[in-house]
């Protein structure tokens, strides 16, 4: 073969230079099956129950570092301690909770009642996020559980959602895409799925 | 914590958003491959999970066989996801005259160092210093994440100015097999249709600088380590060091691949050009090789910036 057109040679450079670029991306290195509780209290959404189910592998590295006294078990001041070393830093990253109200996003900023236990190997936490006030008129509410990081990749359980306490009259729980989070990638274009819930508000 | 960007040591259950990931705002770009490879991840996970348990109750050499395969598909999977210096082997290789051999021994050697030092980290954390593992290791992992790029920026510029200087020096890549002494001053363009040989670079700084890529891989492997402490867990640690083996020969496979793909490409890009432009394009790709090398460098060290 004598000459390429150089049209080609720059194709391929390009190419090689998409590829370098591509790999520069992180990638998960803890496991997360996910789902949250909407929160009623007097017919107004009041908080959100986030739960996390961690794989075994990043389990037994936290269970090793915070269960000091090796019962299998967290106690109550090692939950502290695992709320302090390995929760309250996720502040920095929104708790991996992203709450969007009726198509309005609320950062997530604080969070209560931090529990975490450990059932066949695999660490549980749990927390609140409180609903802010004026959220009672809220129809629609998308909680969206991601790691922008990419450390930790995050999947729904299969039964991702549920509704407690004074219970609004009708509502449904669905998953939704989110264009307003979605990117391109080459001819693709991935939209991560937030839970979502809409419901009527009682008068 | 040493303020750098943690390009494969970032944890966002332990560190602030500039050690892992730039604007908190920005969200990651992952492509339906990256997606579907991370499904596979997490199955690959769970199972590799439930073989080490099976094989704790019943230590039949099926199950340790099984496990070992699992192990090696993790590491694969894991290696063909973004990160693990698969861009310094790529903008190396592309910078470079390289020998297939040289890929090979890069991916074998940066697979097996990366969780080697891994597996060292936790056993020493473990059974020496009693410390908290999480802790150790993103500690060690941030020192050497900051030794290693500016490892990486220095390897970079070195490499760009050797490029610079040949280009300067009229190093043309047609020269054929005459170039014995190098550097000499109008050595001409010889359209001698002879393959493109360089055995200048291959004995240089091909051979020379390939310890400072393999180096680079001593940053601790986060899967490894976990794997690790799951089999101390176990009680089992000489299983987490048979897995673990098997998680970097399966990484080294596909970093090997990778590298000798790389070198391929470019022997046959190179090949397919020749004359005038050949040149340009010979000195553009070893240009951009070497640019991207110290461009990746600074893009780890400079806070935020990091992956």
């Amino acid at each position: 073969m004598r000459r390429a057109p150089g049209v080609v040679v720059l194709l391929v450079i390009a190419l090689l230079a998409g590829g370098a670029a591509a790999t520069a991306y992180g990638h998960p290195h803890v496991f997360i099956d996910g789902r949250v509780a909407f929160e009623f209290s007097r017919g107004e959404l009041a908080t959100i129950e986030v739960e996390w189910r961690f794989d075994e592998l990043f389990s037994s590295m936290i269970q090793n570092d915070y269960d000091r006294n090796r019962n299998g078990r967290f106690d109550r001041q090692e939950i502290d301690e695992v709320e302090r070393g390995a929760f309250s830093n996720l502040k920095y990253f929104n708790y991996f909770t992203y709450l969007v109200v009726d198509g309005e996003r609320i950062p997530t900023e604080e969070v209560q009642d931090f529990r975490v236990d450990h059932r066949d190997g695999r660490m549980r936490y749990r927390f609140r996020i409180p609903v802010s006030a004026g959220l009672e008129r809220a129809r629609t509410v998308q909680v969206m559980l991601y790691d922008e990081t990419y450390f930790t990749d995050i999947a729904l359980l299969r039964e991702y959602a549920s509704v407690r306490g004074t219970v609004p009259a009708t509502y449904e729980i669905s998953t939704q895409p989110m264009e307003a989070f979605s990117y391109s990638y080459g001819p693709a274009t991935f939209v991560p799925e937030a839970i979502q819930l809409t419901y009527e508000v009682r008068r | 914590m040493p303020v750098s960007a943690h390009a494969e040591g970032g944890n966002p259950f332990t560190d602030t958003p500039d050690e892992v990931t730039a604007a908190a705002e920005e969200f990651e770009r992952r492509g339906p491959v990256a997606a579907w490879l991370t499904d596979l991840q997490r199955h690959v996970n769970v199972r590799l999970t439930e073989l080490m348990r099976e094989l704790q109750r019943d230590g039949s050499n099926r199950v340790l066989f099984t496990v070992l395969i699992a192990g090696f598909l993790y590491g694969m999977i894991h290696a063909l996801l973004p990160g693990h210096r698969k861009t310094l082997l790529f903008s190396y290789f592309l910078a470079q005259d390289a020998r297939v051999a040289h890929g090979v021994i890069a991916g074998v050697s940066l697979g097996i160092l990366h969780a080697a030092s891994a597996t060292g980290i936790i056993l020493v954390a473990y059974y020496v210093l009693r410390a908290g593992l999480q802790a150790t290791l993103g500690n060690a992992t941030a020192i050497m994440n900051d030794v290693t790029a500016w490892l990486v920026v220095a390897l970079g510029a070195l490499l760009l100015g050797l490029k610079i200087r040949e280009a300067l020096s009229g190093h043309e890549h047609s020269h054929g097999h005459a170039h014995g002494h190098a550097h000499s001053h109008g050595h001409g363009h010889e359209p001698e249709g002879d393959r493109q040989d360089h055995p200048h670079d291959r004995e240089g700084s091909g051979g020379r600088t390939l310890p400072l890529i393999i180096v680079s891989g001593i940053v601790p492997c986060p899967g490894s380590a976990l794997v690790m402490v799951f089999a101390i867990t176990l009680g089992m640690v000489q299983l987490g060091v048979l897995t673990v083996t098997a998680i970097s020969l399966g990484m080294a496979v596909v970093l090997s691949v990778l590298s000798v793909i790389t070198i391929v490409l470019r022997a046959n890009v190179l090949r397919l050009v020749e004359g005038r432009f050949g040149h340009i394009a010979h000195v553009g790709l070893e240009l951009f090789g070497a640019l991207f090398l110290l461009a990746f460098g600074l893009f780890l060290l400079i806070p935020g910036w990091g992956v």
